[in-house]
């Protein structure tokens, strides 16, 4: 047996992980997954670069502050969980990975991604998600296949043009960073179905028209006080969020989205509703609490799959008589 | 009870961890409800925890420190942006 997997089958028996392993340790040298999720491990030991046949590798819900060098040498790895952990930078040659295709670090420390990071060419699944990041390379571009992007909850005012590149992304999360505007870029992805820009602070909508496959918008908690959206190029849109801004009206435009179950309006200051309201015949949730209503169109009448309406701190609000409704938060 | 069980998960509507197991118990309200008998706000700032606790809930099994590092964690950004802020 190869010293280094002696030397990592040490480390795991000196944490009392031995039953992570295979009893036969002559099978480590073969192991493609490895799952050390929840183990309070403050540090990983170099050695666990002598696995090289890892494929998965599970390391989320530690203390780890860094990862080792030796870890870029995994040759097979394509799927690196390393979720809420304590990681302040990555290792320089991160890009050595190859073969990765999801990668997750979610919930760390980190300010800011090696260079070598833009060369994981294969990633499709990308989540960096509640970390300290302001800065995104121009060789982001370069990440082409990527198809799910979580980059929430970070500290980005600005995203370069990279997004034209990515023909494949259908999931996109840029919600609760500094945003006052998105790149042009993002109205040439062909294929997004999912935009989550909710708790920015964004002045001028992008081309949203661009992207009639969207399934889901949020647009939530961005102080937009206006909504200048033609809906009506939107007609795969399912959820629409719009909830916590200042909204005083929504455009008529709004009704034209025919496939829309979910509607969220609430925490804004709609001092009225489109009368055209119940063309969303596909409506099953309606959320308008929280705003200056005093009555709601009469066509509201006509959303007969609608069966949860929440329309409590309104102005005097009462239910509607809808067969279908099952939950109302007034009665 | 759990040690971590009386620690703060939401300064807006100060509730310890305990008491917001104990409303998302009792509800069968959605997350973006339930959240709010929480918060008792419209603010964002400790979903992160407050939702893995939800999902917890939901799921049956709550692990209290994983909660209080997710806490600990929102914690230090905010003290970072406040330190940023007054620099």
């Amino acid at each position: 047996m190869a010293k280094g997997i002696r030397d990592f089958a040490a480390w795991i028996k000196s944490q009392g992980l031995e039953h992570t392993l295979p009893r036969n340790l002559s099978q480590l040298e073969g192991l493609t997954t490895l799952d050390l999720s929840r183990k309070k491990l403050k540090s990983l030991p170099e050695s666990i670069g002598a696995l090289q046949e890892l494929s998965i590798l599970k390391l989320s819900g530690n203390r780890l502050n860094e990862l080792p060098d030796s870890l870029c040498t995994l040759k097979n790895l394509r799927n690196l969980q390393c979720e809420n952990n304590l990681l302040e930078s990555l290792p320089e040659a991160i890009g050595n990975l190859s073969s990765l295709v999801i990668l997750n670090l979610n919930g760390n420390q980190l300010s800011s991604l090696p260079l070598s990071f833009y060369e994981l060419r294969n990633l499709t699944r990308l989540t960096l998600a509640v970390n300290r990041l302001s800065r995104l390379d121009d060789a982001f571009k370069n990440l082409k296949k990527l198809l799910h992007v979580s980059l929430d909850t970070n500290y980005f005012a600005h995203l370069p043009e990279v997004f034209g590149s990515m023909q494949s992304l259908y999931y996109l999360d840029l919600s609760f960073n500094k945003l006052h505007s998105l790149p042009q870029s993002l109205g040439e992805i062909q294929e997004l179905e999912t935009l989550i820009l909710e708790g920015n602070l964004l002045r001028d909508l992008p081309a949203l028209e661009a992207h009639d496959m969207l399934v889901k918008l949020n647009l939530a908690s961005n102080n937009l006080s206006s909504i200048d959206i033609d809906f009506s190029k939107l007609e795969d849109l399912q959820i629409l969020s719009l909830e916590n801004n200042r909204l005083e009206s929504v455009p008529d435009s709004l009704c034209s989205l025919c496939k829309l179950t979910s509607l969220d309006l609430s925490a804004n200051r709609l001092k009225s509703l489109p009368e055209c309201i119940g063309k969303l015949e596909n409506l099953y949730e309606l959320d308008l609490e929280e705003n200056a209503l005093s009555s709601l169109p009469s066509s509201i009448n006509k959303l007969k799959h609608l069966k949860n309406l929440y329309i409590a701190d309104n102005r005097g609000l009462k239910r509607p008589k809808l067969a279908s409704l099952e939950y109302c938060d007034v009665e | 009870m759990h040690e971590y069980a009386s620690k703060i998960i939401c300064e807006c509507g100060q509730k310890t961890i305990q008491d917001a197991v104990d409303i998302f118990k009792s509800t069968t309200l959605p997350y973006k409800k339930a959240k709010k008998l929480v918060t008792e706000c419209n603010q964002t700032c400790c979903r992160r925890p407050l939702m893995a606790l939800f999902n917890m809930v939901e799921f049956g099994e709550i692990d209290y420190e994983e909660i209080a590092f997710l806490i600990d964690q929102k914690n230090n950004r905010r003290d970072e942006a406040e330190g940023e802020n007054d620099g």
